[in-house]
């Protein structure tokens, strides 16, 4: 279903959904300039990259470990 | 030479271990990639082989001395920590060009105890911790955000305090393997507390329904 667009009846432009995106933006290394894509894990809020470690965990799949995380954080904030 | 990665040169035994965890979250929080000899365990590789590859491709290497007091088992002092910062410092001096770009933290736990023991590192700047968690962790912050020169980096006490979060979350995740915190590997600890990191400090546009 679209979303509601108020704007979207005036402009009758049907790619707003596409305008509210975000551009893909290359992460480089600021000196070698060699894009780190990939080895960045995530951002935090104050504007660090957080990077992927070296290999995989031992006991755990990347999968497993971000809902493991995501449940004990959740089960602490529900008290 | 990768310009992330941080060698950690200390002690792996247990009454060292939340000093170990501490240093690896602070390194993790402040952007970086922590190595030690614990990462892999090929075992076909020799281990000082190993320590010496880690240390060629890491730029930083944080060194804690401070634990080189007789074993109380054998009665003979612990001589990898020195033997590790001698062979970071050596690669420095003659690995050419790359390699001199090199950066060490030697911590000890007084400032100026390793004249009695190490006296030839004199001249270095030698951090103490006293033996405590935030300090170690403030001087480690402290330290990658100057040589980072990223602003945005918290403070110590700020990544401090992130830690001692972490450490009350972590035997619960622990668990979700049916493991206790003790049995969790180099290669764990390091994919657990990156995770953990980006979920505690998700930009505020990433929350659902802002």
């Amino acid at each position: 279903m679209r979303p509601y667009y108020p704007l979207a009846h005036e402009t009758d432009r049907d790619d707003l959904d596409a305008m509210t995106k975000a551009p893909a933006k290359t992460v480089r290394d600021s000196k070698s300039g060699k894009s780190v894509a990939g080895k960045v894990l995530g951002t935090t809020r104050d504007g660090v990259r957080i990077l992927k470690p070296r290999g995989n965990a031992t006991h755990f799949t990347q999968k497993e470990l971000r809902e493991a995380v995501t449940r004990v954080r959740a089960g602490k904030q529900g008290g | 030479m990768n310009d992330r990665d941080v060698f950690i040169n200390c002690p792996f035994s247990p009454d060292y271990s939340r000093h170990f965890e501490a240093i690896v979250f602070a390194v993790i929080r402040s952007g970086f990639t922590p190595r030690c000899a614990r990462e892999n365990d090929d075992g076909g590789e020799v281990r000082f082989d190993k320590i010496c590859r880690i240390i060629s491709e890491s730029r930083y290497g944080i060194h804690d001395i401070s634990k080189t007091e007789p074993d109380p088992g054998s009665g003979l002092p612990r001589f990898n920590m020195p033997l590790e910062l001698g062979l970071f410092l050596g690669a420095r001096t003659f690995g050419g060009r790359a390699q001199a770009r090199k950066k060490a933290l030697i911590l000890d736990s007084e400032p100026h105890r390793y004249h009695a023991f190490i006296s030839d590192i004199g001249g270095q700047d030698i951090h103490a911790h006293g033996g405590e968690i935030q300090r170690l962790i403030e001087e480690v912050a402290t330290w990658l955000r100057d040589e980072a020169r990223h602003p945005d980096v918290p403070g110590g006490r700020a990544i401090a305090a992130e830690y001692i979060r972490f450490c009350e979350d972590l035997p619960a995740i622990a668990a979700v393997k049916r493991l206790e915190t003790d049995e969790l590997t180099f290669k764990d600890l390091t994919a657990i507390a990156a995770q953990w990191i980006v979920a505690e400090n998700v930009p505020p546009a990433a929350h659902p329904g802002r």
